[in-house]
């Protein structure tokens, strides 16, 4: 009680700071004076006073700052360096990759390469076998969580925001290692091997103290190797293999109840695919393997009633001899496309539908050390947010 | 253009006559006119700000005016000559911004506000956030003459577990 009281009169004090200017000035105020800071500083500035604390991690100031910032979409870039030892982060404007330049370098385990899951409301995922991170890219705040509960296994995982009880959550599960010949395994179609069911699927929330919390799955699938989960709405989604059919797997993170969707009666689709969150609705967009054939996009119209349509073939994109793989979508619906092998310096394709037209999108200073290698993210927004601890 | 002109009146009586043009792009204001409480021959009285402020206030909306009208006049101008507009009210801006102290910043934002003129209330922010970006935590203690009110130990333990945000 004694407590409270004094921290009270403190706030009251730094109010009435006739020598502050920044008292003079009411809370909307400053908080637009906040907005304009970029995320870097706006962490360090919490470290200025309780009542700057209080400001700048209030849930309504993150809130804000995400809405304003999804305005001007960015493009992140996850570099390693081998060589180097080193990883880090770079971002740029997506509609003007050539201004606005951000790098967040960290040291984060630098003789371990983590890999990424896309960034959700500014924030990511990154794991190494059972080693895992959230980090914001934009402040440069990394933490690590306790390690995945697993031995020896494959593990998928999924990074997800819940709106219902704003919380972020991991999705991981498991499967046994396979014994398999390298570079084997992607050129196989998916009927033709046997896909091991997922198990130990555990969820983690992102909070103080949380621990990997072991789920049921009601639904017996298995995942492969590589694959790629998506969030949106606060519902993850996964291709696996359920009752030996690819299928969309729904993980609600609120409930925390699996579900499974059909997918199209389509041959192509059956063996590869990847999915996209594309104008709000789930997108899969296939590919065949060689990398050079035309790309399929199927729309998943009405959830409830399993209804797929074909938006679109995309078929001579290039030249024959060009190979470009498929690497997402952006929200203009533009189709994004990386060359392999990967360039010097680093760029990457967009491919306009309607138009017919492709932009080539280059970005200077990340694929100069041909041994790096880089993970690039679409419609990243700045988040000012700050990560509690969690061990 | 109209050339109608107001008078403005300070907190400490100073009397501005400034173009109604430019004194609509305060919302207050314009608000003011549109319902016709602004008498002719008498002056709005502005209780919340002092003379030095308002003639800040009036150099801003005066310079902003004339852009406005230009646009209106060459609408058909190349992206070269907008360019080129457009830098010279960003430098006119960084000018205008540059000369003023950060007690006269706080003062204009408050101002702003009160008139009620957007682009002046970014303009000021804008600035003011220019000044603390690079600044470390100490730094813009002494420039605000914030108190520190974490203890020793916990910015020691501050330090410790987020030296991410010191680096």
């Amino acid at each position: 009680m004694k407590r409270v009281r004094k921290s009270k009169k403190r706030e009251e004090n730094d109010e009435n700071d006739s020598n502050d200017p920044f008292s003079i000035i009411h809370l909307e105020l400053k908080v637009e004076i906040l907005m304009k800071l970029p995320p870097k500083s706006i962490g360090r500035l919490g470290f200025v006073s309780r009542h700057w604390s209080s400001m700048i991690r209030s849930k309504d100031f993150t809130e804000l700052y995400l809405t304003r910032s999804s305005t001007r979409p960015r493009l992140l870039f996850s570099v390693y360096r081998p060589n180097m030892q080193m990883q880090f982060f770079h971002s740029c404007s997506q509609e003007d990759p050539s201004s606005d330049h951000h790098k967040v370098s960290y040291t984060l385990n630098s003789d371990l390469k983590f890999s990424f899951s896309p960034p959700i409301r500014g924030l990511i995922f990154g794991r190494n076998g059972t080693k895992a991170m959230i980090g914001n890219p934009s402040t440069g705040q990394f933490v690590s969580l306790p390690r995945v509960k697993t031995s020896k296994k494959d593990i998928l995982s999924i990074f997800g925001y819940d709106p219902v009880n704003d919380q972020y959550k991991v999705l991981c599960m498991t499967i046994p290692i396979q014994r398999r010949i390298p570079g084997m395994y992607d050129m196989m179609p998916w009927e033709e091997y046997h896909v091991p069911m997922s198990e130990e699927h555990q969820v983690f929330t992102l909070g103080p103290k949380q621990k990997w919390r072991m789920i049921k799955c009601k639904y017996p699938h298995g995942h492969y190797s590589g694959c790629v989960g998506i969030c949106r709405n606060g519902v993850l989604y996964y291709l696996a293999s359920y009752n030996n059919k690819r299928s969309l797997i729904n993980f609600d993170l609120s409930s925390e109840e699996f579900s499974v969707t059909k997918l199209p009666e389509d041959d192509h689709i059956q063996e590869y695919g990847n999915l996209v969150n594309h104008t709000g609705k789930i997108t899969i967009v296939s590919q065949s393997q060689t990398y050079n054939g035309p790309l399929y996009i199927w729309v998943l119209e009405d959830a409830s009633k399993e209804e797929w349509s074909k938006v679109a073939t995309v078929t001579n994109l290039f030249g024959k001899d060009e190979i470009v793989m498929f690497r997402g979508m952006l929200r203009t619906g533009e189709i994004i496309l990386k060359p392999l092998p990967v360039p010097n310096p680093f760029f990457f394709l967009c491919y306009d539908i309607n138009e017919k037209s492709t932009r080539k999108v280059v970005i200077e200073g990340i694929g100069d050390d041909s041994a790096a290698s880089i993970q690039v993210f679409f419609d990243h927004v700045e988040s000012p947010m700050f990560l509690p601890k969690v061990k | 253009m109209s050339s109608n002109m107001i008078m403005l009146k300070s907190s400490d009586g100073a009397s501005f006559e400034i173009e109604e043009a430019a004194a609509r792009k305060s919302k207050i204001i314009a608000n003011m006119i549109e319902v016709e409480c602004v008498d002719e021959d008498k002056a709005i009285p502005l209780q919340n700000v002092t003379g030095n402020i308002l003639a800040l206030v009036i150099e801003y909306c005066n310079k902003h005016i004339v852009d406005d009208d230009d646009d209106v006049a060459t609408e058909e101008a190349s992206e070269e000559e907008e360019e080129a507009k457009k830098k010279k009210v960003d430098d006119w801006e960084a000018e205008f911004m540059n000369s003023m102290s950060l007690e006269t910043m706080f003062e204009l934002l408050l101002a702003a506000n009160y008139l009620n003129i957007k682009s002046l209330i970014d303009l000021v922010c804008q600035t003011i956030a220019n000044n603390i970006k690079d600044k470390t935590p100490e730094e813009v203690r002494k420039i605000f003459s914030i108190e520190n009110d974490f203890t020793p130990e916990e910015e020691e333990e501050i330090r410790k577990e987020n030296a991410w945000a010191f680096g």
